[in-house]
């Protein structure tokens, strides 16, 4: 199976390098306490791993590094840990988004300047995946994800299936309304995150760590395994042998992930009913790897691809259960007539090959496709004339009654109008309402936080209203639910035509139809467009000002386009000491 | 719920709906096992830059874990998170493309994350200049805590420790007079603990400085890294940081222009690194505080080196620290400096002054009365080769050199460099300047490609310097008449781009002056040495568009 030679290892530019450069990263290695036997003539593996103290969905990732580190010394390479910039989803502000591409760039570099042949990349809560993912594609040395797993269900009372995030959004709309106390709802926040691993729902976590698994950049099957499952441990270990494999096999990024492999990942979205961020990290990753992926394809498979994955947000179980129930390879044997079968993983075999002894356990939690949780169409792409590039709704969490809805636009020119005014008993607002807030993209929040699921107001919450048709250009958690349009594009900050809403306005939602109109006259419209003008940059500076220059729009992944694009970006010399 | 806006409490997630948010956030601290109590207190962040490839950081868990203690011990919640790691050694093509990055990461991290102070743990040359740059934009509480440097070995009876000796020995094993054998043994003893290099290398050099500037507590810059004392730092800084948040105290609160000429003149009593001249450049840009190559050189004739270590003396960092350390040497040179500029702790430099009675060895650390040298040891050079400025270590170069007319001889880049220094066929004498371009910041991330090896013939016949002029850095660790930091660089369109072979370069230390002995006229005519291709994508192309150039201490203008 040995494909290149130790000489043409990339980490024996630097070992190699003649005269005292060499000398130097030698009697430097040996300062860590290593002899030469540990690191001369072995591939050199780097180990991304994203802990903080300050990710409490990583917590046990020391130990899983050291398992890997297992592996890659019995598989005869020389394994070192590096630290990356770590976004964990609850601590970090104003969004984690805005530093996904950091990460991805800080990744990127960190492989590209270190001796590194291939890398084991540590990623679970929600923007760690894309972004080890980014810049691993864009680097393309053989690479090897491990997903953080979820966390163990949440229970509270006797109740067994609390979901994070999910559970507790509606735990806090009961708390709002006077249905349970300050107590008790602090009581059942704790039941719900109960250890280490990502939330335990089909949230952002959960369906990027599956769609690196189905895209082939994880062992097979690895995104179900609960984080403090054995078989977790056992994961690590085995891909911790497994890059080295993969070392001397030359085997890419590139080589393993296909535009196949992301149609198989957007069929696998689907019938996951998947979050909606995925459809931003998608086309990131693939722009990465130079493969086509829009929102058409994503449009295409949600009209054939019935959700039959029964967790929460949209069903009923959590991710502890989707492993017993046979985890995301017993899904995909059922969904096979829409899979490219033929697509590589990162074991050098075929998808096909890696599920044909799958099997699902629990029909419950992983239908059969004639008794789906949702049929086809769990998530559709809208466009109209206020959103022409395109916007998108979890149909499958939102209410059915909300589907074909016509309505009277409540305007939130920002985010802070929105929190100063949505629970004032004085807003002008009614049940048939639609809320629109604006200035919640990319560049405008910045950041595309996730506030897309706007809070129902609070007079209407106690008079027993759970759902309302909600529009912006925001993203929405991967754990909430609701009839919330998201992703609108172009953005209002950069004079798309949601910036141009007013109070009293009509809005059109036809599902069935994909479309989103703004019932204004074309005159109007353009009147209004004349008058806009774009608030003051948030930021002068700093990053801040980098991301605003440079982020691309929520339709092409939000990358930046300095690193989207393709183009030189040579290996560095390693000739100084 | 507490309305607390501080702790772990502080800038939520944004989720459209505060009050979740702070639930949300204190359910899942939960699920890292913190006790409601232990949530309720002051966050302090720990930068964590421990990694596989950074040997000098080797001891950051256990100095993470004691600064912890000193954290814990006074009340707070200690929390690490990690911020990408510059290792000299293996890092490609230099530290220096990602200095900014990581003040970005440290910058942003800081900034986005729910902490009341941090504590900036580091060592290795780039760590410690890009965590100040970064936590001094982001404008919250901070303390910084060296890694400390490594111990000296010993060969066969000699001491010796990292790149001084490691290039004196390479340079023997190329001339031959030392063999394989001989040349893989020293390899071992090279470096032979945790900490950074033991010299007065960037690493000490800026530990050093930032001591004085009053960043870090009194008396923790020198401790080696594995001497017990520098745990007891880690957990001095740790309880000392619970003050300095709940006093708010950030970094630009108290550095002021008394504090950044006050680091200016440590570094030349030092003799130190030509670095550190970059990265004071660049923490002065970020607090809006001037540093200019002038003042450097009004500095540098009324300070005097005091310190006598390698690369320019004898010693190393273990002899500094057993010495008296940094209250020693501003013992000496307090005369010199503003004792009133403010500190982290919220007192005076000097306050930082160690008792009266405290031994000093003055073998080590001098008094001004004998000093080393008179003069400092760095000095810039301007004149119709750097109309912007260019410096050089005098302290580690032959004085036989300073006062030279020479005959060029040019290096387009590094690669043309590397193809051509050591053939034998090379038009070269001794007394030629080996001149190098398009090694700048814009360039090629300004690497330490300054110090030029002498080449290989001349090398044999037992040359030992020559006159080195490039846009390059030179490793704190290095010694020789060498020119760098040339501004504007070639590649920025300085007058470098356009020196031929053959032209005469004339240096004056005593005039301060570097002059390019061609006519204007002609010089105008001449096609300049093209740039390297631009790098398309990623970080490198942020990186060259948006570079600024030593002087400025090659930020990304966009940070400043």
């Amino acid at each position: 199976m040995k494909k290149i030679e130790i000489s043409a290892l990339r980490s024996r530019r630097w070992f190699d390098a003649p005269g005292q450069p060499g000398y130097h990263k030698s009697y430097r290695t040996k300062q860590m306490g290593y002899t030469s036997e540990d690191f001369q003539g072995k591939p050199v593996i780097g180990i991304l791993s994203t802990w903080s103290d300050l990710n409490s969905c990583h917590t046990h990732f020391p130990q899983r590094v050291e398992e890997i580190k297992r592996g890659v010394w019995q598989a005869g390479g020389f394994p070192v840990e590096m630290p990356a910039l770590s976004v964990g989803e609850t601590y970090v502000r104003p969004s984690t988004l805005i530093y996904r591409n950091l990460l991805a760039m800080e990744a990127e570099e960190i492989l590209r300047s270190h001796p590194i042949d291939g890398a084991v990349l540590l990623g679970g809560c929600d923007k760690t995946t894309p972004g080890l993912l980014m810049g691993a594609a864009s680097m393309n040395i053989p690479a090897i994800f491990v997903p953080a797993g979820a966390m163990l269900s949440g229970h509270y009372r006797g109740e067994r299936n609390l979901g994070t995030g999910s559970s507790t959004w509606k735990a806090l709309a009961d708390f709002r309304a006077g249905k349970i106390d300050e107590k008790s709802w602090r009581a059942f926040g704790e039941g719900t995150a109960r250890s280490a691993g990502t939330c335990n729902t089909m949230g952002t976590a959960s369906t990027m760590t599956a769609m690196a698994d189905v895209l082939g950049m994880t062992l097979p099957g690895a995104s179900s395994i609960p984080a403090v499952d054995s078989s977790h441990s056992q994961m690590a270990e085995k891909a911790g042998r497994r890059i080295v494999e993969m070392v001397w096999e030359d085997l890419r990024p590139k080589d393993v992930v296909s535009r196949a492999s992301f149609l198989n990942a957007v069929a696998t979205d689907m019938a996951l009913s998947g979050s909606t961020n995925s459809l931003i990290h998608l086309v990131a990753i693939a722009g990465r790897l130079g493969l086509e992926l829009s929102l058409d394809d994503f449009a295409a498979a949600g009209e054939t691809v019935p959700v039959i994955c029964n967790l929460q947000p949209s069903g009923k179980y959590l991710m502890e259960d989707f492993y017993y129930a046979g985890g995301l390879l017993a899904l995909l044997k059922i969904i096979s007539a829409h899979l490219d079968l033929t697509c590589r993983t990162v074991t050098g075999r075929t998808l096909g090959e890696e599920i044909a002894e799958a099997e699902v356990f629990e029909p419950e939690v992983i239908r059969p496709l004639a008794k789906p949780v949702y049929p086809a169409g769990g998530l559709v792409v809208l466009r109209g004339n206020l959103a022409p590039r395109g916007a998108v709704l979890k149909r499958a969490a939102a209410d059915p009654k909300l589907l074909k809805h016509t309505g009277p636009a409540v305007v939130f020119s920002n985010f802070k109008d929105l929190l100063a005014r949505i629970d004032n008993p004085a807003l002008d607002v009614r049940a048939d309402s639609v809320l629109v807030l604006q200035d919640a993209g990319p560049i405008g929040a910045p950041g595309m936080p996730e506030w897309g699921m706007l809070p129902i107001p609070k007079k209407l919450l106690v008079a027993g209203v759970r759902d309302m048709v909600r529009i912006s250009d925001a993203r929405m958690s991967g754990t909430s639910y609701g009839t919330c349009i998201l992703h609108v594009c172009p953005e209002s900050r950069i004079g798309g035509p949601l910036a141009l809403v007013r109070d009293g306005d009509l809005i059109a939602l036809d599902t069935d139809a994909r479309s989103l109109e703004l019932l204004v006259s074309e005159v109007e419209i353009a009147a209004r467009r004349a008058a806009w003008q774009p608030p003051p940059p948030h930021y002068e500076r700093g990053y801040g000002s980098l991301f605003i220059e440079h982020v691309m729009q929520a339709d092409e992944g939000c990358d930046f386009d300095f690193l989207a694009r393709s183009g030189s970006n040579p290996e560095p010399e390693a000739r100084f000491s | 719920m507490p309305k607390s806006t501080s702790g772990i409490r502080g800038g939520l997630t944004d989720y459209g709906d505060p009050l979740f948010a702070a639930y949300l956030r204190s359910s899942f601290a939960k699920s890292m096992g913190y006790s409601r109590s232990m949530l309720e207190r002051p966050v302090i962040g720990i930068t964590w830059t421990a990694s596989g490839f950074n040997n000098c950081h080797r001891g950051v868990p256990e100095l993470v874990e004691a600064a912890k203690r000193g954290v814990l011990a006074a009340g707070g919640l200690p929390l690490d998170f990690p911020v990408i790691s510059l290792g000299e050694a293996f890092v490609a093509p230099t530290t220096m493309m990602f200095r900014n990055l990581m003040a970005i990461d440290v910058e942003e991290m800081i900034r986005a994350q729910p902490m009341d102070g941090v504590v900036l743990v580091g060592g290795c040359d780039k760590t410690l200049p890009a965590l100040v740059m970064g936590a001094a934009s982001a404008g919250k509480p901070a303390i910084v805590l060296a890694t400390g440097p490594m111990m000296a070995s010993r060969n066969r009876g000699e001491r010796l420790g990292a790149c001084t000796d490691c290039r004196r020995f390479w340079g023997k094993y190329r001339a031959g007079e030392i063999d394989d054998r001989e040349i893989d043994k020293i390899e071992g003893s090279l470096a032979t603990t945790e900490g950074t290099c033991a010299v007065m290398g960037t690493a000490s050099s800026m530990a050093i400085i930032l001591e004085v500037m009053g960043l870090m507590l009194p008396g923790t810059a020198a401790i080696p890294a594995v001497h017990a004392d520098r745990l007891r730092a880690a957990e001095a800084t740790g309880m000392a940081i619970m003050d300095i948040a709940g006093a708010g105290r950030t970094i630009r609160d108290f550095v002021t222009q008394a504090t950044i000429d006050n680091g200016l003149k440590a570094l030349l009593a030092i003799g130190g690194s030509t670095n550190a001249i970059v990265h004071l450049a660049a923490i002065a840009g970020r607090l809006g505080l001037k540093f200019d190559l002038r003042a450097l050189n009004q500095a540098s004739d009324s300070t005097p080196v005091l310190v006598d270590l390698k690369p320019t003396g004898r010693g190393y960092m273990e002899d500094f620290f057993y010495a008296g350390g940094v209250g020693a040497l501003l013992k000496h040179l307090g005369p010199m400096l503003d004792m009133s500029a403010g500190t982290v702790t919220g007192g005076k430099l000097g306050d930082f002054l160690p008792p009266e009675d405290d031994w000093i060895d003055r073998q080590v650390i001098r008094a001004v009365t004998e000093p080393i040298r008179d003069v400092g040891g760095l000095i810039a050079l301007f004149g119709s080769l750097a109309p912007n400025g260019a410096v050089l270590k005098r302290g580690a170069a032959s004085e036989a050199l300073f006062e030279k007319t020479a005959r060029a001889l040019v290096f387009d880049n590094i690669t043309d460099l590397a193809r051509r220094i050591d053939d034998p066929t090379l038009e070269v004498d001794a007394d030629d300047a080996l001149v190098l371009k398009n090694a700048g910041p814009q360039a090629a991330g300004m690497p330490e490609a300054g110090y030029l090896p002498i080449p290989a013939k001349l090398a044999r016949q037992g040359v030992k310097d020559m006159l080195r002029i490039s846009d390059a850095r030179m490793s704190g660790t290095a010694y020789g008449t060498v020119v760098l930091h040339v501004s504007p660089e070639a590649a920025a369109g300085g007058p470098l781009a356009r020196a031929r072979t053959g032209d005469r370069i004339r240096i004056s230390v005593s005039k301060r002056s570097l002059d390019l002995l061609v006519d204007p006229a002609e010089l105008a005519k001449r096609e300049p040495t093209p740039a390297p291709p631009s790098v398309e994508r990623g970080w490198g192309k942020l990186y060259r568009q948006h570079v600024m150039q030593a002087e400025a201490g090659c930020d990304l203008d966009f940070l400043r």
